[in-house]
């Protein structure tokens, strides 16, 4: 049998390949210069997702190809979410390099997991075919159980790095097995094929239904979507909290990219039929994660039941995308953005505080403004960003989600989202409360850690910025989603 | 004269829902991912099987690179289960409990 070679387009996964070699050249450091000591390691590691985010910004002024066989698109929505993953993974690797160096922790492990992990979400954010697709969000899982359980003197870290992992095995087989049987019913595994065959109908639609519910429910367990959501509070609590702050909300934006890319682009034609299921699966997410939240005493967790309900906020918006209707795709992408300015920064300030001796409990919070008024300031600012309010970043990509479920007709559940919004403020404004109001507690010790609080007053700068000039980010977002 | 598809397909389907509800009620650790093992496989044989009907080859390739998924995941899980087994000496998920409230 003759096998014609595929077009082969390097430019267009250059991106992966630099990321392949930042991995590698951060592993042959050890080999070769074991006793290297200082920031090396997390510099080495900025420089390569520095050249990663040249090559994706420069792949945004091409039109968009299609290469390798049709398994790989490099487009403005690649492009989208690999600035949203680089831009998480370069924050991660600020906000970390205390802890790595407080606990002692290898470093060069850390950053080369870190990278592969970075690199699968952009494979699944340009994946144009069912076995890139899997690929690539197995890219990004397996290394984010490794940072899971980083910490491998505390058992917390070891038994939620346990349960996610086999919880994320468990999603990835009936992910799988939902592909599969795609691949069976539509002969082919490419998006645009499963796209026209899906578009006919006809007898084998049960079949291709099925695909389909597996397919989002294996890719539910990945963004953490009620009932897929269990693992969810144990895994972050249990990992390190600059691991926390990374995987909340990078491999959430690797698997959005990914769900948007397969209902909107593979998918079209059955949107009738995923749509009523997306909005019941967004509305159970919206409630148990947020009222879970208010019952919290630990922040940390608080935040872990916090995250479930923004992945319900954003299913809203893609419940309610069609043709006439981009608004609700872009709106995904705009909060996958913004979230990660708020959450990572919320749950890095939490990080500080630990390396500072301190802990995560409400008590904790009590008067932190008033013994570090810097750090008090950003978690309160990360805070209201989360809860929504004007002048955040938070604001807007609330907004959007719901202006684009009052533009599909479906105006009730912009205002139960509303409603929902509303009653989680409860729990950050109980927060809030203690970090300004009450008398401090709790004495904290004061490391050197300039990286991080250079980390830090990014997120917060941008969670501020951005909520004043958020419409070239809107921007970008449409471009993202019509290209 | 090979066994038509439908053969196949439930075998298959009969080897994910092992695979499930072994997940699903088996205590072991390292029994829940035999059956997270099973699941993948049970999707290999649909794949070849598919595979073969529609007489493509991307059924074929897609195998190759789940068994590649499957032992990187086994790499990282034992390792997991190893780190674990050395502070608490179980493998019983019901007796992980400190991360619940």
């Amino acid at each position: 049998m003759q096998v014609p070679l595929p077009s082969i387009d390097l430019f267009a996964v250059s991106p992966l390949i630099a990321m392949t070699v930042t991995a590698s050249v951060l592993l042959l450091i050890t080999i070769f210069a074991p006793r290297v000591r200082g920031a090396v390691y997390p510099l080495v590691t900025l420089a390569g997702l520095l050249v990663t985010l040249g090559f994706v910004l420069a792949l945004l002024a091409r039109e968009p190809v299609v290469t390798f066989s049709g398994s790989w698109r490099a487009d403005q929505f690649s492009q989208y979410f690999g600035v949203t993953v680089l831009l998480a993974a370069m924050l991660a690797v600020l906000i970390s390099d205390s802890w790595l160096r407080l606990h002692q922790v290898s470093q060069v492990e850390y950053y080369a997991v870190l990278v592969c992990s970075t690199a699968g979400m952009i494979v699944s954010a340009s994946a144009y075919d069912l076995m890139t697709l899997f690929l690539g969000i197995e890219l990004m899982s397996v290394p984010t159980y490794v940072l899971t359980g980083f910490a491998k003197h505390r058992r917390e870290s070891n038994e939620g790095a346990m349960k996610y992992f086999l919880l994320g095995a468990f999603s990835s087989a009936i992910l799988l097995y939902g592909m599969t049987w795609t691949y069976g019913v539509t002969g082919s595994t490419r998006f645009d094929q499963i796209a026209s065959f899906a578009a006919q109908g006809g007898a084998a639609r049960p079949a291709v239904l099925l695909a389909m519910l597996l397919m989002v429910a294996g890719l539910g367990f990945k963004v953490a979507a009620v009932p897929f959501h269990q693992w969810t509070p144990d895994a972050y609590q249990g990992a390190p909290t600059v691991v926390t702050a990374f995987m909340s909300v990078a491999v959430k934006a690797g698997a959005f990219a990914a769900l948007v890319r397969l209902l909107t682009q593979a998918l079209p034609g059955m949107l009738d039929d995923w749509r009523p299921i997306l909005i019941v699966i967004s509305i159970l997410t919206m409630l148990i994660g947020n009222l879970a939240a208010i019952a919290q005493t630990d922040v940390k967790r608080m935040l872990a039941y916090s995250s479930i309900g923004h992945t319900g906020f954003m299913l809203v918006g893609l419940a309610m995308w069609s043709r006439d209707n981009t608004l609700g795709a872009s709106s995904v992408l705009f909060y996958a953005l913004a979230y990660v300015f708020m959450n990572l920064g919320a749950f890095g300030v939490l990080a500080w505080m630990e390396n500072h001796g301190g802990g995560t409990t409400l008590e904790h919070m009590d008067g932190l403004f008033a013994r570090a008024p810097a750090a008090g300031l950003a978690l309160g600012i990360f805070l209201l960003g989360l809860m929504g309010f004007p002048l955040t970043i938070g604001l807007p990509a609330k907004v959007f989600v719901f202006l684009s479920a009052v533009r599909a007709g479906h105006t009730w559940l912009a205002v139960l989202g509303f409603l929902i919004s509303a009653v989680a403020a409860v729990y950050y404004l109980r927060v809030l409360a203690r970090l300004f109001a009450y008398e401090p507690r709790y004495a904290l010790a004061s490391p050197r850690q300039p990286l991080m609080v250079l980390g830090l007053a990014i997120c917060a700068t941008a969670t501020v910025v951005f909520g004043l000039l958020f419409v070239p980010l809107l921007d970008f977002a449409e471009r993202a989603v019509g290209s | 004269m090979s066994p038509p598809l439908e053969w196949y397909l439930i075998f298959s389907a009969l080897l994910f829902s092992i695979g499930v509800v072994g997940v699903l009620v088996r205590r072991h650790v390292l029994i829940i991912f035999m059956s997270v093992e099973l699941m993948l496989n049970a999707c290999n044989v649909a794949l070849v099987a598919f595979g073969r009907h529609l007489d493509s080859l991307t059924g074929q390739n897609f195998v190759v690179f789940v068994i590649t998924v499957a032992a990187a995941e086994a790499a990282v899980g034992l390792g997991i289960i190893l780190a674990l087994a050395r502070h608490k000496d179980t493998v019983d998920v019901s007796e992980m409990d400190i991360l619940k409230q």
